[in-house]
């Protein structure tokens, strides 16, 4: 199924340079001991492969649910899972990735790599890109996967889609990416047919972590061996600017979002109000927070955070995709909104047509009545 | 400090407090955008208004010269104008009916080219995304063809030398402080600075003043390495999000549409 890769634009020539080696460091684990003499073995891997990378000490999430997703990709197509992990002092996380679908993981291991760079982290992938010649390459819509995907991509001069939120296959085999489309209530599907790897970048949460019975795989750890790799970009210091999840969307399980059709910053309180007394956290909608109503860290959506709760409540929200796509695993949602019209009613499970001025405090006295009857 | 040569790459977009719509070609595959046709105004796309006010503000520093290009359609020429008023010395707009259909690649190509004829540059500022696409791709890709470092995600920055940056980024919770030296691209966040609004000053002295277009021949691009016919990528069309939801709408008086709302919410059991 796999189709030959296009020839190279001359924006390639650019990372040539940079040509790196490789040395095979160890094999992982006994369990899952290399038959490989060698890493530089002919073979080439090709396939699906799975880039993540480790920040701050550990793998993201996302390169697990990508490797799932992965999996079930070259399944259908009759080809390989590669998950190549690019950092230093890497976690051994090779038996979950493996259990997860990967036939090969390569902890790509290195001092230069602790920090993403894209001067770095480009000119090693491009090499390995170059070595197994995979069809498809996916990464997390994460600060590194969104600068190093497209940063690859220009090098490589083939397609890239960001921000997906599912992905197929067409009956050609290639890959099909749908990425939400801008004011329109549906997902644009994009193609990349004519060069390899078809690359995109995926939400992170957009796929579950189911893991398989006895799955064996390969787990090997490389460094790259050319010394010219060399960053114009120092990174100084980084950190975590907050506590990952303090607005609580991680674990709370209710979400209370107010958006546009809330109208004003009194209205703003009865929101607050409603997240109490479902014990719940509050989000917003980016017309929410452009009208001041709430921070950009409060934002929930495509260019802000995701949540999974048990109970979504979007009051005032019209319903666009940039927003929805980032509450797609609440279990119920429920929308309020005085436009019958509104899409949000399409995507909720139960709606009220209504003002939320005249609805909220009903809902919020109901809800104290019935802790009070519990407690 | 020494004067600085800025380029300040900037999108078009119909003003975000109208209201349009965008609809799919059928025949090419490309998302066309009504907005032209309906006479909403293009103003400069959010972030990169906080990309060109950035740009300004360090021009207003250091001396030196602010260049706002954009690769769009002669409609675009509004934003383009708008900043002209803000303060930009030159304003170009890279134009020709070969770039349509453009994915970001062909995009990052063509502004790469036209940075290039610019001669020369300290650095290239962009927005960290657009409203439209929203892929935020253009930027790093504009890097890696121009071969020059980048930073991505700005919200801080500062010269340590004459030729060095120092910057903060931030994503999701994450921040690095990186440093890297001239000529330098980098993509700027929303939180960066607050753009201003132009004057009346200068808005009229914005008027009349030369918009320079460059179209793939003055670019010296091949015809096959823009627009649709440049482009790896394909839209090959819409496609409904599967939203399994049960979709019952209630209406009616408040006090009994809450009540059956919280018997529902009750038998789903996340009360």
């Amino acid at each position: 199924m796999e189709r030959p890769r296009a020839s190279r634009n001359p924006e390639a020539a650019g990372g040539a340079k940079h040509s790196a080696g490789w040395r095979r460091l160890l094999s992982v684990t006994s369990e899952h001991e290399s038959p490989w003499g060698a890493y530089m073995e002919p073979e080439r891997l090709g396939g699906v492969w799975v880039c993540g990378e480790q920040r701050l000490g550990r793998v993201a999430d996302v390169a697990f649910e990508l490797t799932c997703k992965a999996r079930s990709l070259a399944d259908r197509l009759g080809s390989r899972v590669t998950v190549a992990i690019l950092g230093s002092h890497i976690e051994d996380c090779s038996n979950r990735l493996i259990a997860l679908g990967a036939d090969v993981v390569l902890f790509v291991d290195d001092p230069r790599l602790e920090h993403y760079q894209s001067d770095v982290f480009v000119p090693v992938l491009q090499q390995l890109v170059k070595e197994h010649e995979p069809a498809i390459l996916l990464m997390g819509a994460t600060r590194v996967g969104l600068d190093l995907a497209p940063a690859l991509a220009a090098s490589l001069g083939t397609g890239l889609s960001a921000h997906c939120v599912d992905l197929d296959l067409n009956e050609a085999g290639q890959l099909v990416q749908m990425v939400p489309a801008y004011g329109v209530q549906c997902v644009a599907t994009i193609i990349c047919p004519k060069s390899n790897p078809q690359m995109a970048t995926v939400k992170p949460g957009a796929f579950e972590c189911v893991p398989g019975e006895g799955r064996k795989g390969r787990a090997l750890r490389l460094t790259a061996e050319s010394a010219k790799v060399r960053s114009r970009v120092d990174i100084v210091e980084e950190g975590t600017v907050r506590e990952q999840g303090s607005h609580g969307f991680d674990t709370a399980e209710a979400l209370v979002v107010g958006g546009a059709g809330v109208a004003s910053p009194e209205g703003w309180g009865l929101i607050g109000q409603l997240a109490d007394a479902l014990h719940g956290v509050v989000g917003a909608t980016r017309p929410a927070v452009d009208e001041g109503w709430a921070g950009l860290d409060q934002m929930i959506g495509h260019s802000g955070s995701s949540a999974a709760p048990k109970l979504y409540v979007g009051v005032g929200v019209s319903g666009d995709m940039l927003h929805m796509i980032g509450v797609a695993k609440a279990r119920v949602i429920v929308a309020i909104n005085s436009d019958p019209r509104a899409p949000v009613f399409q995507q909720a499970d139960y709606g009220i047509v209504g003002d939320y001025r005249a609805i909220l405090p009903i809902l919020v006295s109901k809800l104290e009545g019935l802790q009070s009857t519990y407690v | 400090m020494r004067e600085l040569n800025l380029i300040a790459c900037i999108k078009s977009v119909p003003d975000p407090r109208s209201s349009f719509k965008s609809e799919m070609d059928p025949k090419t595959g490309t998302v066309r955008r009504l907005a032209d046709e309906i006479g909403i105004p293009r103003v400069i796309g959010p972030l990169d208004r906080n990309a060109l006010e950035a740009a300004l503000r360090l021009k207003e520093l250091a001396g030196g010269r602010v260049r706002a290009m954009t690769m769009d359609s002669p409609a675009a020429e509004e934003a383009l104008r708008e900043a002209l008023a803000w303060g930009a010395d030159e304003a170009i707009l890279i134009s020709d009916p070969a770039f349509a259909g453009a994915d970001t690649l062909a995009t990052a190509r063509s502004l790469a080219a036209a940075i290039r004829k610019c001669g020369p540059f300290d650095m290239v500022l962009c927005g960290a995304w657009s409203y439209h696409g929203n892929t935020g791709q253009v930027g790093p890709q504009l890097a890696a063809m121009l071969d020059v470092a980048h930073i991505p995600f700005v919200t801080h920055f500062e010269f340590v030398s004459d030729t060095r940056v120092r910057a903060r980024s931030e994503w999701e919770g994450e921040y690095a402080i990186a440093e890297a030296g001239l000529p330098l691209l980098i993509t700027v966040n929303e939180t960066i600075n607050q753009p201003r609004h132009a004057t009346l000053m200068g808005i009229m002295g914005a008027r009349g003043r030369e918009i320079l277009h460059w179209d793939a021949a003055t670019l010296g691009l091949p015809a096959d390495t823009v627009g649709l016919a440049g482009s790896p990528s394909r839209v090959t069309g819409i496609a409904l999000m599967s939203t399994a939801r049960k979709k019952e709408v209630m209406r009616g008086d408040p006090e009994a549409v809450v009540g059956q709302l919280l018997e529902k919410l009750r038998q789903e059991g996340v009360l």
